[in-house]
């Protein structure tokens, strides 16, 4: 139920992976309006990791590489102990590969799949899957200690729906969905909710690098005929974050209706 | 949080009691004028419409069953008379039978397809003109867990809400030109509701497997369509929210 006073409200502990980023600072800065107290973390983009802090009251930045395993799970202590405790996780963190597997012929002629090399697969997979183990297996120990929480992961709608997409970047995207799912079972042992946001094509970030074959044919075929912003994301995202209470193992698509 | 539907105009299908009322006073609460239909219970309407008065937004009941078309046509005119129109839809309206295969009559099929699913098309086909001519507006159609998943639940109803979900992504598609987003909410058990017709043991055992262990309230499921049909949830379209805790 809404309240007259969002001051009254405790603030919630929220800590944000890849806060720099541009869907990140719009997860960071939504939260924040709700009266989220943040950790944002930043990997090549320090500077604006500082100065988002710098900008959201009572925030702070921490760097962290996706790659690094026990490295992860050491700054989401550090995060969930320079906060107190922990409310929420959100993985916003992630890459999506090299440039050349984004220039198409033809938005249904991907024809990437004899380019991708052992190094492009692994990658992918370290970072955007591993890395996202990595840091809910550290968050979940800090939220069952908080009696429970939210930990939402961003992802894609490639590897949810079946698109023309890199083939690495669909495998370690749908990935998240098995991972999200299974943990929701464990960890809803302790009152944790998990789940994926999978958004389609939008405004900026990561979307910048499709060429526009790709994004003329989702103009086409979405039927809000455009793009979704960071806000828009961004929005749905703090609502699972500090609001959600029973979605638990569960894909939230905002695509469109692509 | 801050009222996420202040000055919109909600119609609610089924509200005279559970979860329909449930929607109208949460609603109410985030700032929405609410409009609701029932079919015969109006003991349970004056209710919700207290529940909804309450928070000092506008409140209006209609006796009329989502199957009366030319009932829902009246009233979606006389709601853009007296309100100037209906922003967002929800339609809630539903019902179920306990009955397995081998006792179910035509009857019993035609009755919960009907109120299900085709109650859902006539109340939207009804309310929709309006949205288009505004170029604006929101519809959530509940569905069910059962109509997603494989459950032991009644056929009819399982046929009913599996028609929801395949009815709001075809009108997402088709209704997106007029800047009018379609989604569907499909809960799991809750605490009123279907589960009060499930014995102990098939509750308990439903609940060992569902991860938070628990039923959803009413609340959850109101504050949760509260945020899908608010301006803040503008990207989300054609998709499916299941609300389950977790089977």
């Amino acid at each position: 139920m809404p309240t007259q006073d969002t001051q009254a409200a405790p603030a919630r502990n929220c800590l944000v992976l890849g806060g720099s980023g541009a869907l990140g600072s719009a997860v960071c800065r939504v939260l924040a309006r709700e009266g989220a107290r943040l950790a944002l973390t930043y990997h090549a983009h320090e500077e604006a990791a500082t100065a988002l802090a710098r900008e959201l009251p009572g925030s702070l930045a921490l760097p962290c590489d996706l790659r690094d395993f026990a490295g992860v799970k050491e700054t989401v202590r550090l995060a969930a102990d320079k906060l107190g405790s922990l409310d929420a996780l959100v993985q916003a963190a992630g890459i999506a590969g090299r440039d050349l597997f984004y220039k198409c012929v033809a938005p249904s002629n991907y024809d990437k799949l004899q380019s991708i090399e052992q190094t492009d697969f692994d990658e992918m997979l370290a970072v955007n899957t591993r890395g996202t183990l990595a840091a809910c297996q550290a968050a979940a120990v800090s939220l069952r200690a908080n009696g429970g929480g939210n930990i939402v992961v961003i992802g894609s709608v490639d590897g949810v729906k079946p698109l023309p997409s890199p083939v690495h970047f669909a495998t370690s995207a749908a990935a998240l969905r098995g991972m999200v799912e299974a943990m929701s079972k464990e960890l809803g042992n302790y009152n944790i909710r998990v789940n994926l946001v999978a958004p389609g094509i939008l405004d900026g970030g990561s979307s910048a690098k499709l060429g526009h074959e790709m994004k003329d044919a989702y103009l086409k075929h979405s039927a809000l005929r455009r793009f979704g912003t960071m806000a828009e994301i961004a929005e749905v995202v703090a609502w699972l974050a500090l609001e959600n209470t029973y979605v638990t193992g569960q894909v939230i698509l905002l695509d469109g209706g692509l | 949080m801050a009222q996420l539907l202040p000055g919109k105009r909600i119609f609610v299908t089924g509200a005279s009691r559970g979860l329909g009322r449930a929607f109208c006073a949460c609603f109410a609460a985030h700032g929405a004028d609410v409009a609701f239909n029932f079919a015969s219970d109006s003991d349970g309407a004056a209710e919700t419409m207290r529940l909804v008065r309450q928070h000092g937004v506008r409140a209006l009941s209609f006796q009329v069953s989502v199957l009366d078309d030319a009932g829902l046509c009246r009233t979606a005119l006389e709601l853009e008379n007296a309100w100037g129109g209906v922003d967002i839809l929800v339609n809630n309206a539903g019902v179920s039978q306990p009955l397995p295969l081998a006792l179910m009559e035509e009857a019993d099929w035609d009755k919960v397809l009907d109120i299900n699913a085709k109650g859902q098309f006539l109340a939207t086909r009804a309310f929709i003109r309006g949205m288009i001519r505004r170029r604006s507006g929101a519809i959530l159609n509940l569905g069910s867990l059962a109509g997603v998943r494989l459950l032991e639940a009644p056929i009819h109803y399982s046929a009913s809400k599996a028609a929801v979900k395949g009815f709001s992504e075809a009108l997402c598609k088709e209704v997106a030109r007029y800047n009018i987003r379609v989604n569907c909410l499909a809960p799991g058990l809750l605490e009123e509701g279907l589960a009060a017709n499930l014995p102990d043991y098939r509750l308990k055992e439903y609940l060992k497997h569902v991860s938070l262990h628990r039923t959803g309230t009413l609340q959850e499921v109101a504050a949760c369509a509260a945020f899908l049909i608010s301006d803040r949830n503008s990207y989300m379209n054609g998709a499916t929210i299941v609300m389950d805790g977790g089977l």
